[in-house]
């Protein structure tokens, strides 16, 4: 480049040549200051002026994952202590409602007749004693007319024996005649005694409608079950209603051998109708079985529910949960979402200060439904995330 | 011979005009049939065998299908490589055949195999299928479908069954990918109490739906002379239809329907994916995906068309948005490149008559941009070159004027003043061309020669380069044939000789060339070591500098991919998805955005819930205003989602990019550590101890290291002694867990020619093993068990994948650099992890990636360059026929990288292989030059001049055809060098090469040259010239010929 500078200082005869040789020159000058400029200015690289902007992004320090408030903040980080508690794992099993067997009658009648009359249909509730159907009976009929036979015979009889007695006081007829009276008395009463205890061994009152016999419930409660119509013929053998009180009833549950041993009496249990979860009934266990089926290899369990809104119908499925009994002592409980998996190990986030976690490696033990036992790695009041625990979990993979 | 055919071509000039007419409308019709696409396709020729194994474990599908499925074909003639990926449900083997291999002949033979080992894979797998015959370039068209009176169900089916079918049918279709929504299913939804207490089991109601759900053919009926068609019809229709469906009639006589134990519902099949849109919710999206070597702006144009009728078929208010239109992208290429040879062919013509004080000469050299393109264009269909941004983004132009500004400027000088008419021009013109017609056609044949190094790159970088050399070389000797044959002939037709010697400050300048031209000569030492140190310390400038391997293309959108831990659940990365592009929405740069987690129902893509890649529709880059380059622009977008979004690690690619990247093993990182064995909790063990080690290693920037474990599993382990004592069988535990949540597929229930599923579903109380224990199985005499009785259940951690290469497992460490390159890292890092990671035997570490492509790169460019050298010092001899002026012009030739390189640096630019091509321009323009100025001493000289006045003649005589190439090379180039079109990466570099550099090489031809020649002939005598060296032609000689010491 330096030759071209050269050149400038070199002189040459005529003024005309010199004159072209400096516009030359020139024209040489120009074109190196402009291109030159051109270059600078268009080879520039056009991004002067960017910044790299801010980035807020939680980092690995040592063991901790750092992080800022904002972070904390987006992710929704929340920290909790452990619970100490004891740990009541819950059993699920599906099973039947079925009536409590002290609360159950089956109404029948002790003598075949007709229906007369019936009084009450399902549904309806009753008190004890209340007649339920009317049945005519001829067997009953009879037997009250016997009653009506021997009263009169032994009206008849007293009447003859207090007169023939009055007249053996008198001396008027002999003292055999009124022995033979007395005799003849006693036996007619005792044919009316027979008589009356044949129609109430027929179910019937002496006092009642000849031929007709009230159907009476022993216990109260409602009629769960009919089987009579009226003029229908029935039996002595043949049930004719079913009484039943639903304020309790039973839930049968076959559960499964190995689940059985956890399972004792008085344990608590949520019952719920499989068609509507959200109800839930409180019961109590009153019965293990005693013997496990070769077959099924369950045994049953047997729950008692009050069934106050009498949302149990017998014959129903539910679900229940028993909460078996309670470990004995204390442990560490965190919820369950605290927990996650890092490496095929169960990890917790750890709170180190306000803008740092550690994630540790726990051991869990037994579980019920939305907690878990901590059985080491963690101790008593350190602070564990309860929430966010995806986003600090996802910081290791970064 | 050269000669006679200028003076043939003069004498017969009218014919040869009309040659070129035709030549020209011919070039015309090749570019309208020419293949367009933006850039090339760089991806391998490959076959992908994907099997739909649902609910298998990652290693089993590795055990159960990939390993038998890489097994057969393993071995296939023309196999390159073998690799697998396994995930939960899906396997997918890719084999990667030799370039060149014809995909549909690798086909067929993977069919051939695939069909051999159908029948051994588990009866749970799908039918195994290849992947669609379509490239890195593949995905050319995606659209989303949108209403505000459907449903995303109803959208789903919309496009399915209504928009798919249609767009399949265009030529050049080859696969239309839908995602998003919901796919329609019917469910029949089990109340597991329900179906307890009626002491039904699944497979009763399983068998009495297949029952109900039959259609029959009874043949046909004769009645009277007519023919009846018998048909009993008996298939579900609806949801009621379904519910009636009688499951048993008690002993009683009362049925139990299937309304009694469940409900039936449309519902939507079990997702693997979800696609979000612009931050406000769930979209449903098709991508339309290009048959291999199929002219995408055609399809593409195709493609818009037929949609446009699909719309105007849709519902009323369904509305089809394109979000991805590859045609946009080819359109701004192509109108870069063309923008840039419109504008540089016009700087020329301005710069040629400024120079040569002739217009019309000007016009004349100028039409031979397009005479050369023409044959261009011919050798690309010949060979099979797509018309892209490599092949013709690239082209050099300068080179094809310069035969002809050489020629022009040699008849001006020699004319000027005279008036030659008809033959008399003829003569003269023709005896002037002759003359310089070998050196011209030895140079360019040089420069033509100079670029068949790059058809040796194999790989990527052979299918990103190699076009463009093909492209170069045809035009070259387009160049040449118009130099030669056509210029001549227009020059006697068009160009009467100039009345003086060019414009007055031209030669005023010639002038003040001859003055310095004798201090040049007397320091012309002092001139050539100066010229060696420039040389040297540029060296060390541009090894500093650092290198690109390839340019990054800039496609004008984004692929912005997310990656989070491997647990994470569809809801969770789907609020994640919508939080990032609430973020990215705010940009001004961005226009939409579709975010695609996972993958869609039908196993296509190898990808968990953990993986999304958000398409990212950017406005035009003028508008840019966060950032001015894609570079800037990807960082801002990282730490922004990064800084919002929690559990969101960002990378920032292109659509382009992204694909190919995915298809070609799909690391783009600069370091690929492979850790090979047979155990993945030892492969994570050693991965993690080499990701620890060579974090520490200076220079090492991000190191990710492949997470193989991780994904939460809850396994199912039917217990066969339990199972032996309730007389369960296996199959019918298991499908209890295939009930409880994808559903047991019991047949299909047609609308019309829609299909949908029809599955049983029983659902557990809640999404923990406790609650999968109780669903019930079958026992032996009707009665059912829970399913806890009879298996183990337990939640633990799974792989997420099995990644396999050539049939060994294998996970990977990737590093990228930061401040260090590629070779003395790797070296320090390897020898750091032989000395201290401990490898059981059976393990293997393999070291890979950029670093590999750059290091075959660099082997091949090392035998070959040289190759070349020696090619060009033939070629040189043979033209000369002496050793003494082959060695000059030879010798100055690195000289003239000086200026680029120093351009190259000056602007922040680092080498690259765009950059490397500049500089063969480079080498290709001060042969040229060389060439010209030393035939032209070399001429004087055996017409008996004394040396020194000859060379002193020679270089003021050339000089001006030596400054009109240079300028016209450098001012030509220009607009490529300040482009900011799409494609204009590639230009940058090449131009800012070839502008910087010819500047300093045309001072140097000038000043330095003349030095070189002068040293090369000391101690010549005159009667040298009578023994000639013998000279073979150059492919023979070409090994062993080194340039000369001096």
């Amino acid at each position: 480049m330096s030759t071209n500078h050269e050149i400038g200082g070199a002189t040459e005869p005529g003024a005309a040549r010199a004159k072209t040789m400096r516009t030359a020159i020139l024209a040489v000058v120009a074109v190196l200051v402009v291109g030159g400029l051109a270059a600078f200015f268009l080879l520039r690289k056009p991004t002067a002026g960017f910044a790299e902007p801010p980035r807020d992004v939680p980092y690995m320090d040592g063991k901790w994952i750092r992080y800022s408030p904002a972070f904390a903040a987006r992710s929704k980080l929340e920290f909790g202590v452990p619970e100490s508690a004891g740990l009541t794992p819950v059993v699920n099993v599906t099973g039947t409602v079925t009536f409590d067997p002290e609360r159950v009658a089956a109404v029948g009648a002790r003598i075949s007749g007709r229906v007369r009359r019936i009084l009450k249909f399902p549904g309806d509730p009753v008190k004890a004693g209340d007649t339920l159907a009317e049945l005519e009976s001829a067997d009953l009929g009879q037997a009250q007319s016997a009653v009506l036979a021997a009263r009169a015979h032994a009206e008849a009889a007293n009447a003859n024996d207090k007169r023939e007695s009055q007249l053996a006081e008198a001396r008027v007829s002999s003292q055999r005649d009124a022995e033979l009276a007395r005799a003849t008395a006693a036996s007619a009463r005792a044919d009316l005694h027979a008589a009356e205890q044949r129609v109430r061994a027929l179910g019937g009152n002496a006092s009642s409608e000849i031929g007709v016999l009230a159907v009476t419930t022993p216990i109260p409660g409602k009629i769960v079950e009919s089987h009579v119509s009226r003029g229908q013929s029935v039996e002595p053998s043949a049930t004719l209603f079913r009484v039943a009180d639903l304020e309790r009833v039973w839930i049968e549950l076959a559960v499964f051998e190995r689940e059985l041993g956890h399972i004792s009496p008085n344990d608590a249990v949520e019952i719920s109708p499989q068609t509507n979860l959200s109800v839930v009934l409180k019961g109590k266990v009153a019965h293990v079985g005693d013997v496990i089926d070769r077959e099924t290899r369950s045994g049953d369990v047997r729950v008692v529910v009050e069934n106050v809104d009498g949302s149990l119908r017998p014959g129903q499925s539910v679900l229940a949960k028993i909460h078996t009994k309670t470990t004995p002592s204390a442990v560490l409980l965190l919820p369950r979402d605290a927990i996650t998996s890092v490496d095929g190990k169960q990890t917790v986030f750890v709170e180190h200060d306000a803008t740092s976690v550690e994630p540790r490696a726990v051991t869990t033990g037994a579980r019920d439904g939305t907690r878990v036992e901590i059985t080491d790695g963690l101790k008593a009041g350190e602070r564990v995330a309860i929430s966010g625990v995806f986003a600090l979990k996802s910081e290791i993979f970064r | 011979m050269l000669a006679a055919i200028v003076a043939r071509s003069i004498r017969i000039r009218f014919f040869i005009i009309a040659l070129l007419v035709a030549l020209l409308a011919g070039g015309g019709v090749a570019a309208r049939y020419l293949p367009i696409d933006a850039i090339p396709d760089v991806s391998t020729v490959q076959v992908s065998v994907l099997t739909d194994c649902p609910g298998l474990s990652p290693i089993e599908v590795e055990r159960t299908v990939t390993f038998p499925m890489e097994a057969a074909l393993n071995g296939l003639p023309k196999l390159v490589e073998l690799r697998s990926v396994s995930r939960n449900g899906l396997s997918a083997v890719t084999v990667i055949f030799k370039d060149g291999t014809d995909i549909w002949f690798a086909r067929q033979m993977v069919l051939e195999r695939v069909r051999g080992v159908e029948e051994s894979l588990p009866k749970i797998a799908g039918k195994p299928e290849l992947s669609p015959v379509s490239g890195g370039l593949g995905e050319i068209y995606q659209f989303v479908v949108r209403s505000d009176k459907h449903s995303p169900t109803q959208l789903r089916t919309i496009l399915d069954w209504e928009i798919v079918p249609k767009l399949r049918s265009v030529a050049g279709v080859i696969e239309v990918n839908t995602m998003g929504g919901d796919l329609k299913q019917y469910h029949v939804v089990i109340d597991r109490g329900r179906l307890h207490a009626h002491e039904m089991t699944l497979k009763d109601v399983a068998a009495a739906l297949a029952r109900a759900n039959v259609a029959v053919g009874g043949g046909y009926l004769d009645r009277a002379a007519e023919s009846f068609n018998l048909v009993g019809v008996g298939l579900l229709k609806n949801e009621d239809e379904i519910s009636n469906v009688v499951l048993r009639i008690g002993t009683d006589g009362t049925p139990l329907l299937v309304r009694h134990i469940a409900q039936v519902k449309v519902a939507a099949a079990l997702r693997h994916g979800v696609i979000t849109r612009d931050g406000e919710g769930e979209a449903v999206t098709g991508v339309t995906m290009m048959l291999i070597g199929a002219n995408s702006r055609d399809v593409v144009h195709a493609v818009k068309a037929r949609m446009e009728k699909i719309q105007s078929e849709l519902p009323p208010g369904v509305i089809i948005d394109p979000i991805y239109d590859r045609a946009d992208f080819v359109g701004r290429t192509l109108s870069t490149v063309l923008g840039n040879l419109v504008e540089g062919a016009l700087v020329v013509t301005v710069v040629l008559a400024l120079l040569l004080g002739t217009v019309r000469g000007a016009l004349v050299v100028v039409l031979g941009i397009f005479a050369s393109m023409s044959f261009a264009l011919f050798g690309m269909h010949v060979f099979g070159v797509t018309g892209d941004l490599m092949s013709l983004g690239a082209i050099d132009f300068g080179f094809l004027v310069d035969g002809p500004i050489v020629i022009l400027e040699s008849v001006m000088a020699a004319t000027a003043g005279r008036a030659l008419v008809k033959k008399a021009r003829e003569h003269a013109y023709a005896e002037i061309a002759a003359a310089v017609a070998r050196p011209v056609a030895f140079a360019v044949a040089i420069i033509m020669l100079v670029y068949l190094p790059l058809l040796s790159l194999e790989g990527i970088e052979g299918k990103m380069f190699r076009p463009m050399a093909v492209t170069m070389a045809c035009a070259l000797f387009g160049a040449l044939v118009y130099a030669v044959v056509f210029f001549p002939a227009l020059l006697v037709t068009f160009v009467p000789p100039p009345k003086k010697q060019g414009p007055r400050w031209v030669i005023a300048l010639e002038r003040m060339y001859e003055r310095t031209l004798a201090p040049a000569l007397r320091l012309k030492w002092a001139l050539l070591s100066a010229s060696g140190v420039a040389l040297v310390i540029s060296f060390v400038l541009i090894a500093k500098a650092g290198a690109d391997f390839l340019p990054r293309i800039d496609e004008g959108d984004l692929v912005v991919t997310f990656r989070r831990a491997p647990s994470i659940s569809l809801a969770e990365a789907k609020e994640l998805d919508l939080a990032a592009e609430r973020v990215l929405k705010r940009f001004p740069e961005v226009v939409t955005t579709l975010a695609m987690t996972g993958r869609a129902e039908v196993a296509i893509d190898p990808v968990g819930n953990d993986n999304t890649d958000m398409f990212v529709h950017l406005r035009p880059k003028k508008e840019w205003t966060t950032a001015h380059d894609l570079d800037d622009l990807s960082v801002a977008i990282k730490n922004a989602i990064e800084s919002e979004v929690h559990g969101t690690f960002v990378s920032v690619s292109q659509p382009i990019e992204d694909k190919t990247n995915e298809l070609i093993s799909g690391s783009r990182a600069d370091v690929q550590i492979a850790v090979f064995g047979d155990e993945l909790s030892e492969l994570k063990r050693i991965s993690e101890e080499v990701g620890a080690l060579v974090r520490g290693v200076r220079g090492s920037g991000d190191v990710r290291i492949e997470r193989v474990l991780g994904a939460p599993t809850i396994v199912v382990r039917p217990d066969r002694v339990r199972l032996a004592r309730y007389g369960v069988a296996s199959e019918d535990a298991l499908s209890a867990i295939e009930a409880a949540r994808v559903g047991m597929a019991v047949g299909s229930i047609y609308e019309g020619h829609r299909r949908f599923d029809l599955r049983l579903v029983v659902p557990p109380r809640t999404s923990s093993p406790e609650a999968l224990g109780e669903l019930f199985v079958e026992a032996a005499g009707g009665g059912t068990v829970p399913l806890s009785e009879v298996a183990k259940i337990e939640e633990t951690e799974g792989p997420t994948q099995v990644r396999r290469e050539a049939l060994t497992r294998t996970v990977r460490v990737e590093v990228n650099l930061r401040g260090r390159d590629l070779v003395s890292w790797v070296d320090d890092a390897r020898a750091q992890v032989q000395k201290q990671v401990k490898l059981p035997s059976g393990y293997e570490i393999q070291w890979g990636g950029q670093f590999e492509n750059f290091e075959r790169a660099k082997k091949r460019l090392g035998i070959v360059v040289p190759m070349a050298l020696a090619i060009i010092f033939g070629m040189l001899l043979w033209m000369f026929q002496s050793a003494r002026y082959a060695g000059a012009v030879f010798a100055v030739v690195p000289f003239a990288l000086i200026g680029g390189i120093l351009g190259l640096v000056g602007r922040g630019l680092s080498f690259s292989i765009p950059a490397a091509v500049g500089f063969i321009a480079l080498a290709g323009v001060a042969v040229l030059n060389g060439v010209v100025m030393a035939a032209d001493v070399k001429r004087r000289v055996e017409l008996g001049t004394a040396l020194d006045e000859a060379i002193t003649l020679g270089a003021t005589h050339t000089m001006r055809a030596v400054l009109t190439t240079g300028a016209v090379a450098a001012f030509g180039f220009i607009p490529m060098a300040i482009a900011s079109g799409a494609g204009a990466e590639v230009q940058r570099p090449l131009a800012t090469v070839v502008v910087s550099g010819i500047l300093v090489s045309t001072l140097l031809t000038l000043f330095v040259l003349p030095g070189v020649l002068q040293i090369a002939m000391r101690g010549w005598k005159p009667d040298e010239d009578d023994e000639p060296i013998s000279v073979a032609p150059p492919s023979l000689r070409s090994r062993g010929v080194m340039p000369p010491a001096e």
